[in-house]
């Protein structure tokens, strides 16, 4: 009864604009008592009973990305067994279990692991209404609002601009880049916190670093410029 | 004993020292922080931080980060209890029972139940902890590599408590740490193995594979939607009037079953906090006198949850500090954390350096302390500052991840490391393999290689000899127990989830 209370509560979009998932799935679920009256639940009606929290519902995923990733372990399975027969010969003889030994049988775990998941997959390829299947215990997002999958994508490709560049343009100048970025890229459109937040949260995070702690972080021209006014604490 | 005694006595050493009591003050602030914001959990919280210790002596390192801990646990029944949203799922029975009684009026009796409750199971796991991990860190120094492979053997089955729901993809899941691992020179012969660039030839960095894999996977995951904690939070404000020691006393026994069950439950390798604060409320539910009011908004429910839940925080250490084996996300960064300090994660750990020992009685103790002074007043605070820009929040804690990273060795390659796991771990949260399995055969992964095949040598390859060593098969035999449990577990849990798949409705779509 819990189950279907909660595998409603994620599965039915939200009208009044509250969002769906685990967090919101309970408390949605302790909320519901009083307002979704069409919806018996266990704990009205036996309040000894102790809920089963082991019943999230299934997040559900694509197919074609579940057994890709399946795929991508058989593949590396065979790709490390293969490996272990260019290993340099060892000079320690006698060895029951050598330096190939586990690297092998992990290749095996990853082989027959991969190849069981793809072919649980497969079985109910031709007949599965949706191409929609289980992910087994993933994380779910919260309905009732919009998701952007390249939204971490970006940030991926931001975060690797700024290691690149950090030499480059020093510390403060690439972190402050890399903050306005991220932010505009949260939907943060206030002009106050775009700017006071870039120009103050890497200050303080390479006062704190530079400064108090006394870990060097990349020098451009500006942290040479606040170097002359802010000493060293260690 | 006397070690136990003498371990509280230094704790209490350490926190006259001024720069460890002022970061176990920050630390506390910035886990109940965390914990009070829904989807920030432990993991995060510790991982944003671990930058920190770098610069810091062991024993402020230890402390800063187990009061976080502390602090996290504090955190998430808060807005449980007052609002109804769990941060955790250890916090869902608080969210059931605590939010019942706010919506009856006694939100200040939910609070205040939580904040006693987290306050004396703290105490209460404290003796239980030094009494446990004594005894424990004295045998294992008489181990030889029969019985240290014995000890890494439990610790790679308890893994199979964090498989989650397919047994299969917590198998792949950790054999990758062990894989991740294995990448570097072999610690027996010399010889490497797997190293496709020079970077390689010391083994994949540590530290920044198990925050790419715990801490910016969750971040990347939650960056996937734009919205607010305000948005999820009831608008209806809350006069927190403090109940009073008298009323809130009346729950002492279910704190005091709940702290002792947490605290051994949590002891037990693969078992959670989850687990913990179930165990206790059943429990509390089985020996009360009014049974009905359970799910309706009972405070013995409520304060064994939460007793059970912050207990198991000190219970988790016993066998990561104990046997070298970390349970949880929060454990893997601190053993993470030990090892840029020098340290060895394994059995002998606490025989090298008991000072680690006292340092984490000390973020105990002084954690409760300061939930005890402050937690009511910054519960409160807490309560309001769940309401800021979670928009801004998450970029802030990227960047610092980010920034802390690259800090400790200047290394852009170590960054590069943390971004592709984290890109690795984001795959494998969405798709239900189990970040911290992979993480925590990772930490374990060398040494059970390693004392496997160094006790081999030394038994001249007879395995019966190895087996057969006293301690050896008696850690063997729990580690079997451990893996049949979870295995049990773990199909049981397939069962269930199978019966729900058909009862599906509709599917819904999703993207990655």
């Amino acid at each position: 009864m819990f189950a279907s209370v909660a595998w409603e509560s994620v599965h039915t979009p939200a009208t009044d604009g509250a969002p769906g998932g685990l967090i919101s799935v309970v408390g949605k679920l302790v909320r519901s008592r009083k307002t979704r009256s069409s919806v018996p639940l266990v704990l009205e009606d036996n309040p000894a009973e102790v809920p089963d929290f082991g019943l999230d519902p299934p997040t559900l995923v694509h197919r074609n990305i579940e057994i890709s990733i399946a795929l991508i372990y058989v593949a590396l399975g065979l790709w490390v067994f293969a490996e272990t027969f260019t290993f340099r010969e060892s000079v320690v003889t006698g060895e029951m279990i050598d330096e190939t030994g586990l690297p092998r049988l992990i290749a095996v775990i990853f082989v027959a692991g991969g190849t069981i998941i793809a072919a649980r997959i497969l079985r109910v390829w031709r007949d599965a209404p949706t191409p929609y299947v289980s992910s087994d215990g993933g994380s779910a997002d919260l309905t009732g609002y919009s998701v952007a999958v390249w939204r971490p994508w970006v940030y991926f490709g931001a975060c690797c601009v700024w290691t690149v560049a950090l030499p480059y343009v020093g510390f403060i100048v690439a972190t402050a880049a890399l903050l306005v970025a991220f932010l505009y890229l949260a939907e943060v459109r206030s002009v106050v916190k775009l700017t006071a937040l870039p120009l103050g949260v890497p200050l303080v995070t390479w006062l704190l670093f530079d400064r108090v702690v006394g870990i060097s972080l990349p020098v451009g021209a500006f942290e040479e410029f606040l170097s002359r006014f802010v000493p060293r604490l260690f | 004993m006397e070690t136990a005694l003498t371990s509280v006595v230094e704790a209490f050493g350490i926190l006259a020292n001024p720069s460890v009591l002022l970061f176990l003050t920050i630390g506390m602030l910035w886990g109940i922080l965390c914990g009070a914001l829904p989807g920030l959990g432990n993991g995060i919280a510790i991982g944003v931080m671990v930058s920190l210790t770098y610069a810091m002596d062991p024993i402020t390192a230890v402390s800063f980060l187990v009061s976080i801990s502390v602090g996290t646990s504090f955190g998430n029944g808060l807005p449980a209890a007052a609002l109804g949203i769990p941060g955790t799922p250890s916090a869902v029975l608080t969210a059931i029972e605590g939010y019942s009684l706010t919506k009856r009026g006694l939100g200040p009796l939910a609070i205040g139940t939580n904040w006693f409750a987290c306050v004396f199971g703290q105490f209460i796991s404290v003796p239980f902890f030094l009494l446990m991990v004594v005894p424990l860190a004295s045998v294992t120094w008489i181990f030889l590599s029969p019985e240290q492979f014995a000890l890494y053997f439990v610790g790679m089955a308890a893994i199979v408590g964090l498989a989650g729901k397919n047994i299969w993809k917590g198998v792949l899941a950790a054999g990758l740490g062990l894989a991740i691992g294995m990448v570097g020179m072999d610690t027996v012969t010399g010889i490497p193995r797997f190293v496709a660039m020079s970077e390689l030839r010391g083994g994949i960095p540590i530290l920044p594979t198990i925050l790419g894999l715990v801490c910016v996977s969750e971040l990347m995951r939650n960056m996937r939607q734009v919205y607010n904690w305000e948005d999820l939070i009831p608008s209806t404000a809350m006069a927190l009037k403090f109940p009073g020691f008298r009323i809130l006393g009346r729950s002492k026994r279910s704190v005091l079953m709940g702290g002792t069950l947490g605290t051994f439950v949590g002891a037990i390798p693969g078992l959670s906090g989850h687990a913990a604060s179930v165990i206790a409320y059943n429990q509390a539910r089985i020996s009360s006198k009014k049974p009905e009011e359970f799910g309706r908004g009972s405070v013995e429910g409520l304060a064994a949850n939460e007793a059970a839940q912050n207990s198991a925080q000190a219970g988790e250490m016993v066998p990561t500090l104990g046997l070298g084996i970390p349970g949880s996300d929060s454990m893997v960064l601190l053993m993470g954390a030990l090892m840029l300090q020098g340290f060895v994660p394994g059995p002998q750990l606490m025989n090298i350096a008991p000072e680690l020992l006292y340092a984490t009685a000390a973020g105990l103790i002084g954690g409760a302390l300061f939930l005890l002074l402050l937690g009511w007043p910054i519960g409160k605070l807490m309560l309001r500052v769940a309401r800021i820009d979670r928009q801004v929040i998450l970029p802030v804690a990227i960047l610092m991840t980010l920034v802390g990273v690259y800090a400790f060795r200047r290394s852009a390659f170590d960054v590069f490391v943390m971004l592709v796991f984290g890109v690795i771990g984001y795959f494998m949260i969405r798709h239900g393999y189990p970040v911290i399995a992979t993480a925590v055969a990772l930490v374990l992964g060398p040494g059970f290689e390693e004392q496997l095949r160094a006790g081999l040598l030394l038994m001249d390859n007879d395995i019966w000899r190895f087996v057969t060593r006293p301690w050896t098969a008696a850690f063997l035999t729990i580690g079997v127990l451990l893996l049949v449990y979870g295995v049990r577990a773990s199909i049981r849990e397939r069962q269930r989830l199978g019966s729900m798949e058909i009862a599906a409705p509709v599917p819904v779509e999703d993207h990655v």
